[in-house]
């Protein structure tokens, strides 16, 4: 915006306002000088050329019109390109559900443990089936919507937790409290998958007491969502590993959905390691 | 029988693997853990003929709690449910590797190639194994597949070979800490027998090498549950 004012005034100044100040300054001289070399007997002797003659008035136009035509392909490109960017990033967001991020380890490990049950004739079977098909399904058909409600997300990180819950020992307790009414907000489909996934993934020991709490507080269109976890000296997490991709996907697609409207704040301590989101809908 | 041990973070994948276990008669389950760390120390107070090991666990790699078994006669089986570490699986001298769910046609084959495996092993360490004992001053070599049977004698035992035996300040236990004791079988209190030179065997009985060797009232269980795995 900035410098599309600096340059319409620029150009303003160099074809309205210069020649008018160059013909004051040096006017008499050209003046001689014209007079001398092709004396015109019928112009007035101080004649200027007015400001807005028609000449410099076709000039400011084009120039008018053909920048503000630069500015808003500029614009159009921009948006244009920040959908892509934010398509690319849901379209990877689904697919790291099947490839990487639900990886094929929590699918597999949840078959088996279904199968356990199944073997065992076990009551929780049923259930167990009916979450993997709900989060199967969410992740299949919701998440390539631009947001869902809440409560369906809500629902998702429900069963995904409930899953996860048959999987851990008596070492790992988890707690997951909803607070407050979703009131059909909407929201950027799993998007807080990625926290959860890693709280399970680095937070869980055999060996120590493992306790996960996951708060998901709603209030006045800001949803305030908290993840921590312990932090267990066996856990075998490569340095590498330990930013994770999922987290960093995951900040971009909120730099890119909710700019300006959400805070990431990540603390870490020798025993925990919490993250506090807050996003604003 | 052959003992074995599972390890796995997920108790209900543990569930599976125990129900399986007890479904093959030659398969004596020493214990089942969720933490890698403990089963450690259970192993290396008393090593098992088979380990039934999860690969992808919150504390340790399975791939890294193998590498550092101490013993080198257990046949490992990874349980796994992704194949991304088959390759590296193999790499350490897995014996197989299975993938869950497991079904339990698949977990039979795993446990023969285990079973085979150690028999295996247990032949060439009878048949290119042997001992050396002090007898008469000197230091004697006995092939241990020459062996027929060892008697104690107090502080002194007796080991019979097809052409002679040979006598050495040693006892029964001693002797038993050095042979394979898969082959090798407390009978009585004064008798050890190789399993593999018995002739027939009756209530009481052993015969071998056309001498009777009695079965002690307290070895009797024992005997005839290692004679079992020999039955056909």
């Amino acid at each position: 915006m900035i410098a599309y004012t600096t340059i319409i005034i620029t150009l303003l100044i160099f074809f309205g306002v210069f020649p008018r100040l160059y013909q004051h300054l040096f006017g008499g001289d050209i003046q001689r000088f014209a007079n001398a070399v092709r004396p015109n007997p019928n112009r007035p002797r101080n004649f200027r050329p007015p400001i807005l003659s028609p000449g410099s008035i076709t000039i400011f136009l084009l120039v008018f019109i053909f920048s503000t035509g630069i500015k808003v392909i500029n614009q159009w490109l921009q948006s244009e390109r920040r959908s892509k960017q934010i398509e690319n990033e849901k379209l990877n967001a689904e697919l790291s559900f099947l490839k990487a991020q639900i990886n094929p380890h929590f699918l597999f490990n949840t078959l088996n443990n279904i199968y356990s049950l199944a073997a065992d004739k076990s009551d929780l079977t049923a259930a167990a089936v009916m979450k993997l098909s709900n989060i199967m399904r969410y992740v299949l058909t919701e998440a390539k919507n631009d947001t869902v409600p809440l409560e369906k997300e809500i629902q998702f990180i429900t069963d995904y937790i409930e899953l996860q819950k048959m999987r851990t020992t008596d070492k790992t307790c988890i707690d997951f409290i909803i607070a407050g009414e979703s009131n059909g907000k909407q929201i950027s489909p799993l998007i807080f998958l990625p926290f959860v996934e890693n709280a399970f993934k680095y937070g869980i020991s055999t060996r120590e007491l493992s306790p996960i709490s996951i708060l998901l507080e709603m209030q006045n269109g800001t949803i305030h969502f908290q993840v921590k976890n312990s932090k267990h000296k066996y856990t075998n997490i490569r340095p590498a590993a330990k930013t994770g991709i999922g987290i960093s996907n995951t900040k971009r697609r909120l730099d890119l959905l909710y700019q300006n409207r959400y805070t990431l704040n990540i603390d870490e301590d020798p025993k925990d390691y919490t993250i506090n989101l807050n996003i604003h809908v | 029988m052959f003992t074995c041990i599972a390890i796995d973070d997920e108790p209900l994948a543990l569930e599976v693997i125990k129900k399986y276990i007890a479904k093959i008669y030659f398969l004596e389950l020493k214990g089942t853990f969720t933490d890698a760390f403990e089963a450690k120390k259970a192993l290396d107070a008393s090593p098992v003929d088979i380990l039934f090991l999860d690969i992808q666990m919150p504390d340790i790699n399975g791939i890294e709690f193998s590498k550092s078994l101490s013993s080198k006669n257990t046949a490992v089986i990874f349980t796994t449910a992704f194949g991304e570490y088959a390759v590296e699986g193999f790499n350490v001298d897995a014996i197989d590797y299975l993938l869950k769910p497991i079904e339990y046609d698949r977990f039979l084959k795993a446990v023969y190639k285990a079973k085979e495996y150690i028999e295996y092993l247990n032949n060439q360490e009878l048949n290119q194994g042997y001992i050396f004992v002090k007898s008469d001053y000197q230091m004697v070599k006995i092939n241990l597949k020459d062996i027929l049977y060892i008697e104690g004698l107090d502080d002194y035992i007796k080991i019979y070979l097809s052409q002679k035996s040979v006598l050495t300040l040693m006892t029964l236990k001693t002797i038993t800490q050095k042979l394979p004791p898969k082959e090798f079988l407390r009978v009585h209190r004064s008798y050890i027998v190789p399993i593999s030179k018995i002739e027939n065997v009756s209530k009481s009985k052993i015969r071998i090498a056309d001498r009777e060797i009695p079965i002690g009232v307290s070895y009797s269980d024992s005997f005839f549950a290692a004679m079992e795995d020999k039955m056909s």
